[in-house]
């Protein structure tokens, strides 16, 4: 990953503004979101830590210590997904299953309360999400 | 529809915020199906979308509005090897991606 940056860096005029997007996992509870109603409803079943995430950050330090960069500014959001059914949010998960599986009591809980909820329900998951801005130093 | 992401617009938001996109040459690395580049391509100058997965950029390459077409360009590529000149981006946004 400090290669990659390091490899940024030489793209990028000096002075330059480096974005680094990214997702914090492990993944919020799972909800049950009916208008303004939102209902908890468990959380994920965590396969392994997020050991990425650990080591994009220390990449972020290890440039930032190197002055190949400097921090400008570090903000978050939550980046939310909705379903309307368990199997669409299996699908989905199906791309973060390194991470986070759906156990199957909770499956059932949601099946449950989409059906006692009706149409205007959601399943909702919130991730939680990082915005570091950085700056490529002159020197 | 069975699923929506973001209705709130967090992450336009944020990327709105950086004033630094626009006019910019931008590199995304990370630009995947390109839902991310889309959301700023329109007031930068030319964007670059990297990404190691072909079916993602043949898929961005294939959904990209008319107007954003002479924008941005799709490059099959690992970011660890940027088969770019030094200095030649304004900006990079790492997409998801670090």
């Amino acid at each position: 990953m400090v290669h990659a940056l390091t490899e940024v860096w030489r793209a990028l005029v000096p002075g330059a503004v480096l974005l680094d997007i990214r997702p914090y996992l492990p993944f919020g509870p799972l909800e049950l979101v009916e208008r303004e109603h939102v209902q908890f409803l468990g959380r994920l079943e965590e396969v392994q830590f997020d050991a990425d995430g650990a080591s994009a950050d220390q990449a972020i330090s290890e440039v930032l210590r190197r002055g190949l960069f400097a921090l400008d500014r570090a903000d978050s959001f939550y980046y939310s997904g909705y379903w309307n059914s368990v199997r669409d949010l299996r699908e989905y998960l199906r791309e973060w299953e390194d991470y986070a599986r759906l156990p199957r009591h909770l499956a059932g809980e949601a099946r449950k309360g989409l059906k006692a909820a009706g149409r205007q329900a959601w399943l909702r998951i919130q991730t939680y999400v990082v915005v570091n801005r950085l700056r490529k130093n002159r020197a | 529809m069975t699923s929506s992401f973001d209705p709130e617009g967090f992450e336009p938001a944020a990327l709105a915020a950086v004033p630094e996109l626009t006019g910019a040459r931008v590199l995304e690395i990370g630009a995947g199906d390109g839902r991310m580049t889309w959301q700023y391509a329109a007031r930068s100058q030319a964007v670059v979308g990297l990404d190691p997965d072909g079916e993602a950029l043949a898929y961005l390459l294939e959904e990209t509005p008319p107007l954003l077409r002479r924008r941005v360009c799709p490059v099959r590529a690992h970011s660890e090897h940027l088969p770019f000149a030094s200095e030649r981006f304004d900006a990079s946004l790492l997409a998801w991606s670090l």
